[in-house]
């Protein structure tokens, strides 16, 4: 699937080579505000222009896969189910919350990937750190639970679909809070950052990892995390299990 | 004579407001980025009394600002209009006895009406909300910056409209040409003041602001308000002529992409 995916993508090879231009300049927009604000401020929450640095270098990983794989999916989820043509998910000889989740893939954001990673181990390097094997281990488990967190939320807001008449930009919800996870969660005090930091842990997506690489991290928050990402998984299991029962497509 | 254009304003209002949980949630998504913004420069604020002479309040009424300007300015038919080009949809639009592009500014403005009918009371919640908290700065105005704020509001919104045009025009030619609406939103958001006030931007991007016409989007408007800028006849007449070249290549593109369009069938 993902051959075909990826062949398909190469088709127009223009337009790949521009999108992955404009991901890019996206990424260095971001890149530029936090730039111009930390030089004005000094630190935001605590955390220094490479910290910062580190932080949007998870946050641009995150975004790519975000992009590449959740955007177009969950469209096709909600697409398929107010045009009735989820009988054709339903029909196939896999699990259909599997297919909902593989069958749409854009790579044109492979490139922020790398981006990313790059920015990262460069303001490793000038931060004069040297991340020990565990450390790498749990930055990875953490951007897993990160990911699994984001996708299996905006599945199961995406589920909602089964219950309106049309709803389509519910798909625009996590993209315009997406702003909530590229800043460190210590920025947030009081009631939203009980909000951003238990109730629904968006703000740890990118700092938790972060932090796990920058040695300074909390055992506890982070294991939150990652028990919160299961739970989700578990939630929007039995939502879409309940909810696909409503489901009455058209024929053809 | 005006009737017809009545007549499709109206039908592109009634098509908006078809579907009212998604009106509803749009309206909501307008105001959650700026929610965002608002704490996260609020956290910024609880180490720093002031940053480059602005304020808690004073930032906070810049990037209100920017979401009021934003929605009756803005446009977002870029993508689905430049589709409908590469489909060949629009054999029906060329028989019509109105132009395609007006029929593309009518829509616009039809939807806009519409989405700043339902944001509105929704930003005048937010800022008695904001002032009883004491987090606004006051919005003290003469009729003439008044006025000016008007004409720049007017001036901006036809710039976006023709960017925005030009770009589906482009698609008459580009594949992705809807692509470089992602283009027109990083370049303007950050040349127009949209993304952090000019004063947050380091000298040579500075004289860059100074030299494009796009500041007067949102810094130069913002800044009328603020007392921190001001507009001269030189200044609108610079606009004006803004607006006159990017009317010129707008037409010419039409001029052209008429005679390249060509559809089969249907």
């Amino acid at each position: 699937m993902r051959r075909i995916h990826l062949m398909r993508l190469f088709e127009y090879r223009a337009n790949f080579f521009f999108w992955s231009f404009v991901d890019v300049m996206w990424t260095a927009f971001n890149f530029l505000f936090f730039s111009l604000l930390v030089d004005v401020t000094g630190n935001l929450a605590g955390w220094s222009k490479d910290q910062m640095f580190i932080l949007l270098g998870v946050f641009t990983i995150v975004d790519a896969f975000v992009w590449s794989f959740f955007h177009s999916n969950m469209k096709k989820f909600t697409a398929d189910i107010y045009n009735g043509d989820f009988n054709m998910v339903l029909t196939k000889p896999v699990d259909a919350q599997f297919w909902l989740m593989t069958r749409e893939n854009d790579y044109t954001n492979i490139l922020r990937v790398i981006l990313g990673t790059v920015i990262i181990a460069r303001s490793l390097i000038r931060l004069q750190l040297h991340p020990s094997l565990l450390q790498i281990l749990a930055f990875v488990c953490l951007l897993i639970a990160s990911l699994t967190l984001i996708y299996f939320l905006w599945f199961l807001m995406s589920t909602i679909a089964f219950y309106v008449e049309r709803l389509e930009n519910i798909n625009e919800i996590i993209p315009n809070i997406e702003r909530i996870y590229q800043v460190p969660h210590q920025i947030y005090t009081g009631i939203v950052s009980v909000i951003f930091t238990t109730l629904v842990p968006l703000g740890l997506i990118s700092s938790v990892p972060s932090q796990a690489l920058l040695g300074n991290g909390s055992w506890f928050t982070s294991l939150y995390l990652m028990v919160f990402a299961l739970i989700l998984v578990i939630v929007s299991r039995l939502f879409f299990t309940f909810s696909v029962k409503r489901y009455a497509g058209i024929a053809g | 004579m005006w009737n017809k254009y009545a007549v499709l304003f109206k039908t592109y209002f009634i098509s908006a407001i078809e579907y009212r949980w998604e009106l509803i949630l749009w309206a909501l998504l307008t105001l959650l980025p700026l929610g965002l913004m608002f704490v996260i420069w609020s956290g910024i604020f609880k180490a720093h009394t002031s940053a480059l002479g602005y304020q808690l309040p004073q930032i906070i009424q810049y990037y209100l600002l920017v979401a009021i300007i934003d929605e009756i300015v803005s446009v977002h038919f870029e993508s689905w209009r430049v589709q409908q080009i590469r489909e060949g949809k629009i054999d029906l639009f060329m028989t019509w006895p109105l132009s395609y592009l007006i029929d593309v500014y009518i829509a616009d403005i039809a939807n806009k009406c519409l989405y700043v009918i339902l944001t509105f009371p929704l930003y005048a919640i937010s800022i008695v909300i904001i002032a009883a908290l004491g987090l606004l700065a006051s919005f003290a105005m003469t009729p003439l910056v008044i006025f000016q704020f008007l004409l720049l509001l007017f001036s901006s919104m036809i710039v976006e409209f023709l960017v925005g045009l030009i770009i589906v025009i482009l698609g008459f030619w580009f594949e992705g040409a809807e692509g470089l609406e992602h283009f027109k939103w990083v370049s303007m958001g950050l040349l127009s003041g949209w993304m952090i006030p000019i004063a947050f931007m380091p000298t040579l991007l500075k004289q860059l602001v100074a030299i494009l016409p796009f500041r007067y989007m949102f810094a130069v408007p913002i800044g009328l308000i603020q007392h921190t800028e001001s507009f001269r006849v030189g200044d609108a007449l610079y606009q004006a002529g803004f607006i006159a070249v990017l009317l010129t290549i707008a037409l010419c593109l039409w001029s052209k992409a008429r005679k390249k369009y060509g559809s089969y069938g249907g």
